[in-house]
């Protein structure tokens, strides 16, 4: 049996999940456990893992691994090197953070950073590389591709180079 | 195949006011609050649910015409447009809750076919179904 199945996801429970969460957002960069984040929710190291499960949809680690290369995207996108990035976000060996990367994303965070950085969509603006298409050009700053009148034309390959 | 919806979009009349409503009143967080020139690209979900995002979309864009932008304010103020529907644990205690902290509701919590359901608005005028979850009880 699936254990999501096995919770009653009461407000009471709800409130222990997300607080759980929120010291995963709050404290991505530091070693989190299990017990510890148990211990933040008030519940045995079982049941916590049994509802955080339930909730999101993955174990705490797992959801604290998505969190940290998420918030690693943004600074690899950004310009920051690897290493940098690696121990930004939690990690203390660049090897387990190269092999999680990759595993998430398909790419090394070196090659996952090239890619990107040639492909921000509105030039010099890297926030944009995380918004979806369709509403950078509703907004007028995209064009997949496209020429649009009075716009500059975007580039498919950017001059921009990770440091 | 698709398999999941990741963002859906809201149109506000004010990205302030909406952020502060969405935030402070229905509780979400806010998932992206980034400025690109006249673009401001504003996001917020409920912390149960990570993995979707509701895009508090300006009426007006840089691209969009005075003749659209109008219409579109109009749809919203009129409450022409639907935001959509809103799962609580207990909605009789999130319906006083929401009153509490100021969210209108045209409709209170009343049983309907598919459970019980209550509407209300959001600051812009876009209305939202707010339904009870059904209990799991397994465990």
């Amino acid at each position: 049996m699936p254990i999501e199945h096995a919770i009653a996801l009461s407000r009471s429970n709800l409130r222990r999940a997300v607080r759980a969460r929120d010291l995963i957002h709050a404290s991505y960069q530091s070693a989190l456990t299990l017990d510890g984040m148990a211990r933040e929710a008030g519940l045995s190291r079982y049941f916590f893992l049994r509802l955080f499960s339930a909730v999101y949809g993955a174990t705490p680690h797992d959801y604290l691994t998505g969190v940290r290369v998420d918030i690693a995207k943004r600074a690899l996108a950004a310009g920051a090197s690897v290493t940098e990035t690696c121990l930004d976000v939690g990690f203390s060996s660049l090897g387990s953070f190269s092999s999680l990367f990759a595993r998430r994303t398909g790419l090394s965070p070196r090659d996952w950073q090239k890619r990107v950085l040639c492909t921000i969509p509105v030039p010099g603006i890297v926030q944009s590389a995380f918004v979806p298409a369709c509403f950078l050009r509703f907004h007028g700053l995209g064009n997949f591709g496209e020429a649009q009148p009075g716009s500059p034309a975007l580039p498919g390959v950017s001059t921009r180079r990770p440091r | 195949m698709i398999v999941k919806l990741t963002h859906a979009t809201v149109y506000v009349l004010d990205q302030d006011r909406a952020k502060a409503f969405y935030t402070d009143k229905l509780g979400f967080e806010v998932r992206d609050d980034a400025r690109m020139g006249d673009f401001r690209w504003l996001t917020v979900g409920p912390k149960t649910q990570p993995d979707v995002r509701i895009i508090l979309m300006p009426v007006k864009g840089p691209a969009t015409s005075p003749e659209a932008t109008a219409a579109l304010r109009a749809a919203v103020e009129s409450g022409a447009l639907g935001g959509g529907v809103l799962e609580c644990e207990d909605i009789r205690s999130t319906y006083e809750d929401l009153r509490a902290r100021g969210v209108e509701f045209p409709s209170p919590p009343k049983e309907m076919p598919y459970g019980l359901a209550a509407v209300f608005k959001d600051d812009s005028g876009n209305y939202f179904s707010l339904s009870e979850v059904e209990r799991r009880k397994q465990g």
